[in-house]
């Protein structure tokens, strides 16, 4: 009678697509690699041209496997972010995820100098990036938490979430004024972001907290569907407010704040996959949605990598400029069509 | 303590309702009494900014009161947890949908969240309490339909199924006729009629249609500045509670027709 629409079409087709556009992620690139070697590397059969074998296992793999990873987690914390602030505006970072690491990165690079203690080989390396990366998010966050547990509604915390980003932002205007020509290029390509720094045992880590993620939003589903009615209704039916908003937050800084460290700020993909989801399933309810942002974050973000890297030269275009270039269109498309925003 | 009667459905006590402040409380309404007896339909009348919904939003504890006792099933409200509550107070606000891209079954089928396990998956039983608040609401026809293709009217009565389907024994709507027309006023009203009647439910609404109320309602809270009274309409118009209600220099209360009129 109701709910029981058959989506199963819909999540084939997507599924077939993820499929689809992963294994066209690994054949394009710099080298043109043939399917079949893509395929037979994969399997662990041996090819003939061994770096080939090397490209796909150490170079695209991670890669692919990275796109996968930050599209549905951002498209996620989206979702969340939407829902609990009812707000179609809001994304993963309007707490001030980004911002917060941010502001991390850029005293690990332009603060360094002010210090003048630390050597530039400690500076290049990954780890201390995400590092920087994560120590910002969570004081940031952890700002804006502490500042939000005293006001109750809940508009209060994005409006509040926007203060400190613009007073991390602030903080980092003055940092880049004093810098370095050289340093001030290394923050700007950090802020570009970048799938293709993960090593093996970095996505490895990245996944657990991406696991983790995904767990506290699908136990979040329920209470996401009832915040859909409003805050006072939610707490009608029996709801516990402050642990379920807890719970969302908590999940979103995991998959954002992850993500950022590991990857760097990506823009846009987070608040246009949960519109994109909502317009192609034509709803708003969380189960069905939740499967739909992971396919559709996964395909779009594969989709910008293809093109970010430029196929058959030796060139790579910034992600976050692809994202918004790729993405704000198809949003603006498919608004037009529907003529309808699903929200 | 006074012992519990059974078909008593809600006990109100010394009831002070208000905003609690830093400094002092806000006081809005004080020394609240009534009961709600099962099966009733209670009208909630008073002239604006008196404190409706401050009363209804506290007796479903979505505001903490000042003072006093609200018990529902011979306990106090306070005593239990938010989703044993939800399972004995179904509330209608004049919030609208946060969304309104959710579609009327989707709507009605929220009202089943206190019974559903952590995903929300529907059981039989489930399914049919769903099924029959939509029957009982005739709004089948929309089942279908996104809440943003409604009308006022239509709205309400999906809001009503999905506080149906919630299954309580006590119904608190705020406000549920404003922005309706007459018609679907009246619609409204014996609708929530009838389901006091048939189902044994009891509803207490708030409503600035006060004609209506005194027509359909078995009782009516009248709320003044003075005091707070539940009484039969015969009752009020005894004890001309309804004169006092509204400054007398525009409107007065006709008791031998039983509704208010406009001075000429």
């Amino acid at each position: 009678m109701f709910a029981e629409k058959t989506y199963v079409r819909t999540f084939l087709i997507l599924s077939s697509g993820l499929v689809l556009v992963f294994m066209v992620n690994l054949m394009l690139g710099s080298v043109h690699i043939p399917f079949s070697q893509v395929v037979k590397s994969l399997t662990g059969t041996e090819i003939e041209n061994q770096s080939w074998q090397y490209i796909v296992k150490n170079y695209r793999l991670p890669k692919a496997i990275t796109a996968v990873i930050v599209g549905s987690g951002l498209g996620l914390s989206g979702l969340l972010m939407q829902t609990l602030f009812r707000n179609p505006l809001a994304g993963p970072f309007v707490l001030g995820i980004s911002s917060g690491a941010s502001l991390g990165v850029a005293f690990l690079i332009m603060g360094a100098g002010l210090i003048g203690g630390l050597a530039s080989d400690v500076l290049t390396s990954n780890w201390s990036l995400v590092i920087a990366s994560s120590l910002g998010s969570f004081l940031v966050l952890l700002a804006v938490m502490v500042v939000s547990v005293r006001v109750r509604d809940t508009m209060a915390i994005l409006i509040i979430g926007l203060m400190f980003a613009s007073l991390t932002a602030a903080v980092v205007s003055v940092l880049s004024y004093f810098a370095t020509a050289e340093e001030l290029q290394q923050f700007i390509f950090w802020g570009f972001g970048s799938l293709g720094n993960l090593a093996w045992k970095e996505i490895s880590v990245l996944l657990i907290f991406y696991i983790l993620g995904c767990i506290l939003c699908l136990v979040s589903i329920k209470a996401l569907n009832s915040f859909l009615l409003g805050e006072n209704y939610s707490r009608s039916m029996g709801l516990n407010l402050k642990k379920s908003r807890i719970i969302i937050i908590l999940a979103t800084s995991i998959l954002a704040g992850s993500i950022t460290a590991f990857a760097g700020p990506i823009a846009f993909i987070g608040l246009a996959i949960p519109h994109l989801a909502r317009q192609l399933f034509n709803t708003s309810a969380h189960a069905i949605l939740f499967p739909a942002i992971l396919l559709i974050g996964a395909i779009i973000m594969l989709i910008c990598d293809s093109i970010a890297q430029l196929p058959f030269t030796d060139y790579s275009l910034p992600i976050n400029a692809i994202t918004s270039i790729f993405g704000a269109p198809l949003v603006i498309w498919l608004l037009v069509r529907k003529r309808k925003m699903i929200f | 303590m006074e012992s519990f009667k059974p078909n008593i459905a809600m006990q109100v006590k010394d009831l002070t309702i208000g905003y609690r402040k830093k400094s002092e409380d806000n006081e809005i309404g004080t020394d609240i009494n009534f009961q709600l007896w099962q099966g009733e339909l209670i009208a909630l009348v008073g002239p604006n900014g008196i404190g409706k919904s401050t009363l209804l939003r506290t007796l479903c504890d979505i505001q903490t009161r000042l003072n006093g006792s609200i018990e529902v099933g011979g306990r106090d409200i306070g005593t239990y947890s938010a989703l044993e509550l939800a399972q004995l107070i179904s509330v209608v606000l004049t919030d609208p949908p946060a969304t309104r891209a959710l579609s009327v079954g989707e709507i009605v089928t929220l009202g089943r969240q206190p019974y559903t396990n952590w995903i929300g998956k529907l059981t039989e039983q489930d399914k049919s309490h769903i099924e029959n608040a939509i029957e009982t609401t005739e709004i089948s026809n929309l089942v279908n339909r996104k809440a943003f293709e409604l009308s006022d009217g239509q709205l309400q009565k999906v809001m009503i199924a999905r506080a149906l389907a919630q299954d309580t024994d006590i119904i608190i709507l705020d406000e549920p006729t404003t922005h309706l027309d007459m018609h679907h006023k009246a619609h409204i009203l014996s609708l929530l009629r009838s389901l006091a009647r048939n189902s044994g439910k009891t509803i207490l609404f708030s409503t600035h249609e006060i004609d209506l109320g005194i027509e359909l309602c078995d009782k009516l809270i009248v709320m003044g500045s003075e005091n707070t009274e539940i009484n039969t309409a015969d009752g009020h118009i005894l004890n001309g509670n309804f004169d006092a209600l509204f400054p007398s220099d525009l409107i007065e209360f006709d008791s031998s027709r039983r509704l208010f009129r406009i001075k000429k």
